[in-house]
């Protein structure tokens, strides 16, 4: 029986476009505290080792201060050794992160790449079968080439994979998906006992062995999401397997799309957003639908002002958002307006209605209605 | 109001109407002016202030604290308010009355007098009302003030209060963070689109700079499996190229075995080739002797079968030969006979032709003489027509000349009684008895009788000259007789036609020694004649007698004629005999020739059969021609012992097939070649590739990316918002422009109609006015004419300037409002019934508003009737 600690897709130096000012770095310091927790997890643990099954970094592009940061923090438990296979993200191709200066120079002692598809006995009766990737597009189903030539094993074996699997990928004419049903077959043969996989980045247990496994990524990188954050403790031999799912994200993503058409609408949205936890860590999406009035739509400004200083990014969903700002009588005199005023506003308020000028006239109301309240 | 110790007023009070005008009248110098000064200072300058304002109002003539006090009425409130000014004893007290009463004093009462004016006073309209007393002329504007409020509702509008001015104000403001002020894209705007199509095209950049990073990797990938297959090939090749050089090696043995048997070959062959020559040459030697034989036989048959065939055109040439000599005689005798006809012919034309040059010759001896006397006449006159006409003309001046001195010069007439002799200008004359001696005088005369008497006569003056003009034409007359060799008119006439004579003579005489002399000279024709005369006369001697001499000329003609007739057919004749003769002689040459050729060609033959036969048995006698015939067959059969033994070593060579292990061998050279050049280009290519890797490679450019791709994001944003932002500021400017413009015009209406009605009263009915945005007049129309009102006169703008005004005050007042017009001693510019009808309009505003008007000169407004007069005094 061995005990080690799986996971992938940490895709250091990764940036959102959605994070501005200090969230960003907050964002990636976060990911390099993930390395840290994971190798204390293992010590905790006692497990043996971590493997890391593809996309350790976003690029092979990154930084040299992304690099060396993830390397510092995997030295940090020197008696863990982290297995490190080159995925989709970082190939081992000849502009590898892998080979470049600042990796080879700075890698602990406790740092293995799986740089080829040879088997390393990484504790003794425990050998990996890495399928490392060498290029971003490769033609074959690079776990199954691993696992062609193995013979029965003596030793426990632990497939380290990374790619979509065919069952769950749309793209079914991709020559690199992994073939399930292939090695859940050699699963059965006892071929193999475990395979470890990335790309996915929620936790996910494969098939029907039990022994096929995403891990998911140690920190959620988009909304689309289902399970991240975690990291799995793998208990295996041939006889017996555990998976055990463990915590170790600090952040979240959410989507949610919302319906307002009054104010008891707004109410439920900023409940809502009250109620999100870790809210500077937290990174929201909002796709708005409905209609409001002027007063409503400057109380949803509000709110989502208000709430964008307090998160660590709030998005409007743009594509999926469709708000039309109706003013009604009751807007146009809070205006408190008179004479040729109150004649625009009527003359503004029948373009906000429909046609091509709907939009820009009721920017134009909102606009009138904060001056208005910047005289007040 | 009251005035205390104000200027140089003393004590004063003044009250005025709330409604209607109040005319202020006093003196200089008695303080009316200081009213409108005391008010704005009352209301601005604390009791203890030490401003100039204050200081400047204090009395000059006594030690005392100007003093103010008004009461006001403004909005709701009713106040009176009094200020003493005095650093340490100044004074304000403040007592309202309504709406609630209030009673303050000093810096509490100044405040809360400032902030019910604050409430309730338009400053500005308060400003603009008042006339000051030596102010510039200038027409007040009013789109600042209340006015619009009152206008608007005037005009049944809804009421536009200070807030919709600020919120326009706000509107603009707004618009122009996003537009110029003439509606294009503010400068903000355009470099956030230019930061954001930078920040675009960053990211393109790094992006680009990725993508062939991404590239170089993936080639560099490529290149490194490709190597292994390179190093491979190399390899293959190079073993390949070995075993083929081997191969090469082995054949080289055989090659050279196969050059010599070659050689031997080629050497029997030249022995053979030179044996099969001389066994040639000696079979071609006993054919020419055969052939020789064979043609001598042919030759000499054929002689024999043309030998009677060639006496036949002998015998023809020889008859046609004779034919032709008979014909040939018989046209020489006709030709013979030709040329005598023709001779005989000759010599009777040239009978004629003697006659007729005879006659020509005659004819022109003749025309010669002629022409010899004509030339000799004309070379002798010397007289022509044209000095025949000189000759008359001076003939003419003279007979005139003379009859005019005749006419004029005294005449004496002698009678000699006796007979006697006497001298007469010297010279002796003689007169019979009652002879009688008539003399014109024309000079000098002189008469003398010897030893009796002497008498002499000059002619007067006239008759001189006139005798000199006579002489004078007589000269002239004398020369020109002289210059044609005459002596008279009558003279020179004969001479004259003598000479036309001549020329006429000259002129046949030559036309008919051309006609008859032709192409000829005379000379020639003599020539001719003479050879003629000759030739015709010795002729008959000369000809045979027989035939006879023809008798005339045609007689020769027609002999002449027969005779060429006959030459002809004869010549005919000569011409068929020679065609015969030559066709026959022709015949005849080649039948000769023909036998020469084959008597030649049988010498010929018979000569070379002998050498041939000659030949052939001195070689005979060398070498018989078995010899011959047995050494070919040695060296046939040494050549095909030399073929088969090179077959058989190049069959075994071409066994080995050793061209295509050559050119197996250069390919494999070749290959082996090409495959180091691969190999060391996809190592140099690999290196470039890592060493462009590795220098981009920690550059961080997916971090650089994601910042990129951020920024322009973010940017693109903040574009899309700023221009959103943009547009609604826009077109919420645009909606509030259109309904203010509209508002304005709406508003303006009450006012212009209002400026008009009291205009009226002034200018007459056909006065007219336009207002600006600023509700300032523009322009003024007066009977039909429209001016700028800056062009209008000075007295005509100062009175606008009161009727604008009182226009505005009219209005506001009638909202309930109120609004002093003050006006301080103005229109000094106007005329007296301009100041009747000012002072109409004056109590018609007046029934509105509140009017002040302060005057030095009561007279200018005696005609505002409804006036309460308050009169100050001295």
């Amino acid at each position: 029986m061995v005990k080690f600690i799986h996971t992938a897709d940490w895709q250091l130096g990764m940036t959102r476009h959605f994070l501005a000012g200090e969230a960003q770095p907050r964002f990636d310091g976060a990911r390099i505290d993930a390395i840290r927790t994971i190798g204390a997890l293992a010590v905790d643990e006692g497990c043996s080792f971590v493997v890391v099954c593809g996309d350790v970094f976003e690029s092979n592009q990154v930084s040299r201060q992304v690099i060396l940061r993830a390397l510092e923090a995997m030295g940090a438990t020197p008696q863990v050794s982290f297995y490190l296979l080159p995925g989709n993200h970082d190939p081992l191709d000849a502009s590898s992160v892998y080979i470049s200066p600042t990796f080879t120079e700075h890698k602990a002692d406790n740092v293995v790449v799986l740089a080829d598809s040879n088997p390393v006995e990484v504790v003794s009766g425990v050998e990996l079968v890495p399928a490392p990737w060498f290029t971003k597009r490769p033609l074959i189903d690079l776990v199954a080439d691993v696992c062609n030539p193995l013979e029965d094993a003596d030793a426990v074996r632990i497939v380290v994979g990374h790619g979509a699997i065919d069952e769950r990928s749309p793209n079914k004419s991709d020559p690199a998906l992994i073939s399930l049903s292939s090695l859940e077959e050699r699963i059965d043969t006892g071929q193999i006992h475990y395979v470890a996989l990335g790309d996915r980045h929620s936790t996910t247990d494969e098939g029907r062995t039990g022994r096929v496994w995403y891990s998911g990524a140690p920190e959620p990188t988009d909304y689309d999401e289902d399970d991240p954050g975690n990291v799995l403790i793998v208990e295996v031999d041939d006889q017996h397997v555990e998976v055990m799912p463990r915590r170790v994200g600090a952040w979240q993503f959410h989507h949610r799309d919302w319906e307002l058409t009054g104010d008891t609408d707004l109410d439920t949205l900023e409940e809502w957003l009250d109620g999100l936890d870790a809210k500077d860590r937290s990174i929201i999406k909002v796709a708005i639908v409905g209609q409001v009035t002027l007063d409503q739509k400057a109380r949803l400004d509000r709110l989502l002002e208000h709430h964008a200083n307090l998160l660590a990014a709030l998005e409007t969903w743009e594509r999926r958002s469709e708000l039309v700002v109706v003013p009604d009588d009751a807007d146009l005199s809070d205006l408190g307006l008179s004479g040729f005023a109150q004649e625009a506003v009527s003359d503004l308020s029948d373009l906000a209605g429909s046609g091509e000028q709907a939009v820009v006239a009721r920017d134009a109301l909102a606009l009138l209605r904060r001056l208005v309240g910047a005289g007040t | 109001m009251k005035l205390k110790n104000y200027r140089g007023v003393d004590d004063c009070a003044v009250e005025f109407s709330i409604q209607g005008v109040t005319v202020v009248e006093g003196d200089n110098e008695v303080g009316k002016t200081c009213i409108p000064e005391a008010v704005n200072l009352i209301f601005s300058a604390l009791d203890d202030s030490g401003k100039q304002a204050v200081k400047a109002v204090r009395p000059v003539h006594l030690d005392a604290d100007p003093e103010v006090e008004v009461e006001v009425t403004s909005g709701e409130y009713r106040f009176t308010y009094l200020k003493r000014w005095h650093r340490a004893r100044g004074k304000t007290m403040l007592e309202v009355t309504a709406p609630q009463r209030e009673q303050l004093a000093g810096r509490e009462a100044h405040e809360r007098v400032e902030a019910i004016l604050n409430e309730t006073l338009d400053q500005e309209l308060w400003k603009a009302l008042i006339i000051e007393q030596g102010a510039e002329l200038n027409l007040p504007g009013f789109g600042g003030s209340s006015l619009g409020h009152a206008l608007d509702q005037a005009a049944g509008g809804s009421e536009v209060d200070d807030r919709d001015d600020d919120i326009w104000d706000r509107i603009c403001a707004e618009r122009l963070k996003y537009w110029t002020g003439t509606g294009r894209e503010s400068k903000e705007r355009k470099t956030l689109a230019d930061e954001v199509g930078r920040a675009q095209g960053k990211a393109e950049e790094i992006k680009s700079q990725l993508q062939t990073i991404e590239e170089n990797a993936i080639e560099a990938t490529r290149l490194g499996a490709e190597e292994d297959g390179l190093v491979r090939r190399l390899n293959e090749a190079q073993e390949y190229e070995q075993e083929l050089s081997e191969q090469w090696d082995a054949t080289e043995g055989l090659r050279i075995q196969v050059e010599r048997l070659a050689s031997a070959h080629t050497a029997a062959q030249v022995e053979h080739n030179r044996a099969a020559s001389d066994h040639e040459r000696r079979r071609e030697m006993v054919e020419a002797v055969k052939d020789g034989r064979e043609k001598l036989a042919s030759l000499e048959r054929e002689m024999e079968q043309v030998a009677p065939e060639r006496a036949r055109v002998t015998r023809n040439s020889e008859e046609a030969a004779s034919a032709l000599n008979i014909a040939r005689k018989s046209l020489r005798d006709a030709q013979n006979k030709l040329q005598l006809a023709n001779n005989d012919r000759d010599y009777r034309r040239n009978q004629i032709e003697e006659e007729q040059l005879l006659e020509r010759h005659e004819r022109v001896l003749e025309a010669k003489e002629g022409l010899k006397i004509a030339e000799a006449i004309l070379d002798s006159s010397k007289v022509d027509g044209e000095l025949v006409d000189q000759i008359e003309q001076a003939s003419l001046e003279a007979t005139r000349a003379k009859a005019a001195l005749e006419a004029s010069a005294a005449s004496v007439e002698a009678t000699a009684l006796s007979a006697l002799s006497m001298f007469i200008d010297g010279e002796e004359v003689m007169m019979g008895a009652d002879a009688v001696r008539r003399t014109h005088i024309t000079g000098n005369w002189k008469l003398e009788i010897p030893d009796i008497v002497q008498v002499r006569v000059q002619a007067g003056v006239e008759s001189q000259d006139l005798a000199v003009d006579f002489q004078t034409a007589q000269e002239e007359h004398a020369r020109l007789c002289a210059q044609g060799g005459v002596t008279n008119l009558t003279e020179a006439r004969q001479k004259a036609d003598e000479r036309r004579e001549a020329e006429r003579t000259r002129h046949e005489s030559t036309n008919k020694i051309e006609e008859n002399l032709r192409d000829l000279t005379f000379e020639g024709l003599t020539q001719k004649l003479e050879g003629l005369n000759k030739r015709v006369a010795s002729y008959p001697a000369d000809r045979p007698k027989d035939p006879p001499l023809p008798g005339d000329l045609d007689e020769a003609r027609k002999i002449a004629s027969d005779a060429e007739n006959e030459v002809a057919e004869r010549q005919a004749e000569v011409d068929r005999r020679e065609d015969n003769n030559e066709a026959a002689t022709e015949a005849s040459r080649r039948a000769e020739v023909s036998a020469a050729v084959h008597s030649e060609n049988v010498r010929n033959a018979r000569d070379a059969l002998e050498e041939s036969e000659r030949k052939l048995e001195e070689a005979r006698q060398e070498q018989s021609d078995l010899e011959f015939n047995e050494a070919l067959a040695t060296e046939q059969e040494k050549v095909q012992h030399a073929a088969a033994a090179l077959e058989h070593a190049n069959n075994e060579l071409q066994a080995q097939d050793p061209d295509t292990i050559k050119t197996k061998l250069e390919n494999a050279r070749n290959v082996k070649t090409r495959a180091e050049a691969d190999l060391r280009n996809n190592q140099d290519r690999q290196r470039e590739l890592r060493g462009k890797l590795e220098a981009h490679g920690e550059a961080g450019l997916h971090a650089d990316l994601n910042d990129a791709t951020s920024n322009y994001e973010h940017l693109l944003r903040e574009h899309e918002r700023t221009e959103a932002r943009a547009d609604a500021a826009l077109l919420l400017y645009r909606t509030f422009e259109k309904r203010r413009q509209e508002a304005h015009q709406r508003y303006v209406a009450p006012f212009k109609e209002q400026i008009e009605k009291l205009g009226h009263i002034v200018f007459g009915p056909t006065f007219e006015i336009e207002l600006d945005t600023e509700l300032r007049v523009a322009r003024r129309t007066l009977n039909g004419i429209t001016i700028d009102v800056d062009q209008v006169s000075i007295g005509a703008q100062e009175q606008l300037g009161v009727i604008c005004r009182l226009a505005c005050a009219a209005i506001v007042s009638s909202d309930g409002g109120g609004a002093p017009v003050v006006i301080d001693d103005a229109l000094g510019w106007s005329d007296p019934s301009r100041l009747q009808s000012m002072g109409a309009a004056i109590a018609a505003a007046g029934r509105d508003c509140q009017v002040i008007v302060l005057t030095c000169t009561p007279g200018r407004y005696a005609h505002v009737g409804n006036a309460t007069v308050v009169r100050l005094p001295s």
